[in-house]
């Protein structure tokens, strides 16, 4: 299916690792011209290069959303975009932590981390969209956004608003042609979660098992879901090229949930 | 992007027309066999035929889903065209039992056979067929639910309930087939541009150009309103063996109409 995304620019936040990167390789691979941005510049260039030389057209905005100008440098290196995927985000320390860990500091710099880095760049390039009657926000927010765990509030809470504002958002926007739908990742194996499941060997007795066995049992135990494997980023970026593209144009203020079964409410 | 169906098996119900029809018509675009499930031979048929001259494969089963003997029947259909089952299955059969009426004069039979036409026929079928899929470590049952599931109106209440009663099913579903390859996911359609709500909107002198302000209580979404391949759309996208992390899941494609956050 020719998902319709070819020609269109997608800048994709927090594309140096993880799920951003992911995304953005889907992106490219459906035509996109992609735009990839991080904090340090060398990971994101090595991301870039892996696009270009599967083929794939792209630049990179390198930049702190976090505060105003990091945010309007990398607005004025992404020029024109149709496709905003606001992935940049996670904890200030890490999610594992407790609530006596998390100092007040720590509740506002992941706020700022979240919200403020997708509200900074919504503001920045949605008056374009409007302009060109066409454009798609798509915010990464979490399962933990409608299941909190007992661990890293400051998160959950953030990537709970995350999901709020685009509900907002999408009525702010109405019939202009510019949809904002957010996307619920549960665990997926980014280099974090690799590294994470590597420190749990010991302390579980979990030395002899093979990846599949590891995460089947993980998925058992640690964080329940249904599908028996942690997800991968391209199930992510499957859903994130599916809300992209012009088919989807019907989809607007939903939270889409890939996570293998992990949030057990109804939605 | 491969969505990588060829090959699957899908059996849509209530597809002679409407979101159905074009669910199974995108389905053998991307390479599934399809049966075209219906009461009505001769529409069913024009849909197959349609899938085929596009150069698609397409059976046919009919038989009212509402019933155990028109359940039965279907089985039976789609079992002598695929002995093993559907690899896919989408529960798309439903509707209100009854025309719209004032909610205190909806009549017990109107509400167990709403639950019938919507619930209990998706239900005989996953019975049906759902062995066979985890037998073979792969499948995906996909329901159709509604926008009034979520956010019900005034009208139609024995619809709406079904409606989220098909949502709950189905998360239930999905957690009775932890690890066995078959997912279980819900696509709850807003307001959609199908014969049969073109046939409501003439005969309130309305046209596709439905606003909040044409008397349905401001439930219309940013988007006013969507077409059967909009939902479709959203259908294969689960159905494909890419989406395998996706279960327990309601995708909503309604234009905002459901003001709430899920």
């Amino acid at each position: 299916m020719d998902l319709g995304l070819t020609g269109k620019r997608a800048l994709v936040t927090g594309s140096s690792s993880g799920i951003g990167a992911g995304i953005a390789r889907m992106l490219a691979a459906e035509g996109c011209a992609v735009v990839v941005h991080g904090r340090d510049a060398a990971r994101a260039e090595a991301v870039a290069r892996s696009i270009r030389d599967a083929g794939g057209e792209v630049d990179c905005a390198i930049g702190d959303l976090a505060g105003d100008a990091g945010a309007d440098a990398v607005a004025a290196r992404a020029g024109a975009i149709d496709v905003l995927v606001n992935n940049a985000g996670g904890a200030a320390g890490t999610s594992a932590q407790s609530w006596a860990q998390v100092e007040l500091a720590a509740w506002i710099e992941t706020y700022q981390g979240n919200v403020g880095s997708a509200a900074r760049m919504i503001q920045r390039l949605l008056p374009g969209m409007r302009q060109r009657g066409w454009g798609r926000i798509i915010n990464i927010a979490s399962a933990a956004a409608t299941q909190p765990i007992a661990f890293g509030p400051d998160y959950g809470a953030a990537k709970a608003a995350v999901i709020n504002l685009t509900s907002s958002l999408a009525k702010a926007l109405g019939p202009c042609g510019v949809t904002a739908n957010s996307v619920s990742p549960g665990i997926i194996l980014t280099p974090a979660v690799e590294r994470w499941l590597d420190g749990l060997r010991e302390p579980m007795g979990w030395q002899g098992l093979d990846q599949a066995a590891l995460e089947r049992k993980v998925t058992e135990t640690m964080v329940p879901t249904l599908v028996g494997r942690i997800g991968r980023v391209e199930d992510i970026g499957h859903a994130v090229c599916m809300v992209a593209s012009p088919a989807s144009g019907y989809m607007t203020g939903a939270n889409i949930r890939i996570d293998g079964g992990q949030v057990q409410s109804i939605n | 992007m491969d969505l990588r169906l060829t090959g699957k098996r899908a059996l849509v119900t209530g597809s002679s027309s409407g979101i159905g029809a074009a669910a199974a018509r995108m389905l053998a675009e991307e390479g599934c066999a399809v049966v075209v499930h219906g009461r009505d031979p001769a529409r069913a048929e024009t849909v197959a035929a349609g899938i085929r001259e596009a150069g698609g494969t397409a059976h046919v089963a009919l038989g009212d889903l509402a019933t155990p003997d028109g359940a039965d029947a279907v089985i039976a259909a789609v079992r002598a065209i695929w002995p093993d089952g559907p690899d896919i299955l989408v529960n798309n059969a439903g509707g209100s039992a009854a025309s719209p009426q004032a909610w205190e004069e909806i009549a017990d039979e109107t509400w167990l056979a709403s639950y019938q036409k919507n619930v209990v026929a998706a239900v005989r079928l996953i019975r049906a067929f759902l062995p066979a899929m985890k037998a073979r470590g792969w499948g995906r049952l996909i329901q159709v639910g509604s926008a009034s599931g979520a956010q019900p109106v005034p009208v139609l209440p024995d619809y709406a309930a079904a409606k989220a009663a098909i949502n709950n099913m189905s998360v239930a579903l999905a957690r009775t087939l932890a690890g066995s390859g078959v997912t279980a996911n819900t696509v709850s359609p807003g307001r959609t541009l199908t014969p049969a709500v073109e046939r409501a909107f003439a005969g309130r002198g309305a046209n596709a150009a439905w606003s909040a302000d044409q008397g349905d209580g401001g439930s219309a979404g940013a988007v006013a309103i969507g077409t059967p391949e909009d939902i479709a759309f959203a259908i294969c996208t689960i159905a494909s063996p890419r989406s395998g992390f996706v279960t327990g899941a309601n995708i909503r494609v309604d234009g905002g109409q459901v003001k709430g956050v899920n």
